[in-house]
């Protein structure tokens, strides 16, 4: 596995106990990729995929915005995945990227808010994607 | 309560637990007794953190309900609640799933909300 850059240490212990084999790379901007990440929802096209957080310049000040993943999903129902249209070329694959913001209500919050939270926002938003919509 | 004053039909566990339960009435905080590697014992109330914020609940088995309420995060729909265990990762705790704060290892929760925006 990849370290091409250094994550703070409490992001490592994060990685490290979350159980997916996981990568530090530098590909325009630095990334952090884990591996046969579990898409949480059997609706989805795929059970595990590579999920990509670009660490952002200033982080963990600056806040982590957006998941990538490849392969990228789909609903095996068919229908669409809103705000997943765009995608980001990332150590020679193409990732699909999935738009999702934090809100002014509730902001990324310095010292609250790191990589492990993120990743279980991440989560969230494969779940939140059944509930919202469930598998017709 | 020793021996003598052991009452004739009570068993040596049930004995056990009154005397647990006679001396150990005040707060346990979850993430001193997750360092020492100790299941919490009986008390009157368990004191854990919600993120950055210590709160606590009076029952061992509060709901993922009581527990978002203690610390103020309502409606608890809005939120999601993982229970972080001791050198392990982080469970996601469903709606009305009760969670057993004397399970050894349990050292506190992390709770995110659900706002986020597509787009």
């Amino acid at each position: 596995m990849r370290r091409q850059f250094e994550l703070p240490e409490e992001d490592r212990a994060f990685l490290d106990a979350y159980g997916c084999p996981w990568e530090t790379v530098v590909d325009g901007s630095p990334w952090v990729l884990l591996h046969g990440f579990a898409t949480q929802d059997a609706g989805y096209n795929h059970d595990a995929v590579t999920a990509a957080i670009r660490i952002e310049t200033g982080y963990p000040k600056a806040a982590l915005d957006m998941v990538y993943f490849y392969p990228a999903l789909a609903r095996k129902d068919g229908r669409a995945i809103g705000a997943t249209e765009a995608t980001q070329s990332l150590d020679g694959k193409v990732f699909q990227r999935w738009s999702r913001h934090y809100t002014a209500a509730n902001p990324w919050v310095v010292g609250q808010h790191n990589l492990g939270t993120h990743v279980l926002m991440v989560e969230d938003w494969l779940m939140r994607e059944f509930e919202k919509c469930p598998a017709a | 309560m020793n021996e003598q004053a052991r009452p004739p039909d009570m068993s040596g566990e049930e004995l056990a637990d009154a005397i647990r339960e006679e001396i150990l009435e005040e707060i346990a905080d979850l993430e001193e007794y997750a360092k020492l590697g100790k299941a919490p014992p009986r008390c009157r109330g368990y004191r854990f953190r919600v993120n950055r914020d210590r709160h606590e609940v009076h029952e061992d088995k509060p709901t993922r309900e009581t527990i978002l309420e203690a610390a103020g995060l309502t409606p608890a729909g809005d939120w999601t609640l993982r229970l972080k265990l001791s050198g392990g990762g982080y469970e996601l705790i469903k709606p009305g799933e009760r969670v057993d704060l004397r399970r050894p290892g349990v050292e506190k929760f992390k709770a995110l909300p659900r706002d986020q925006t597509e787009g």
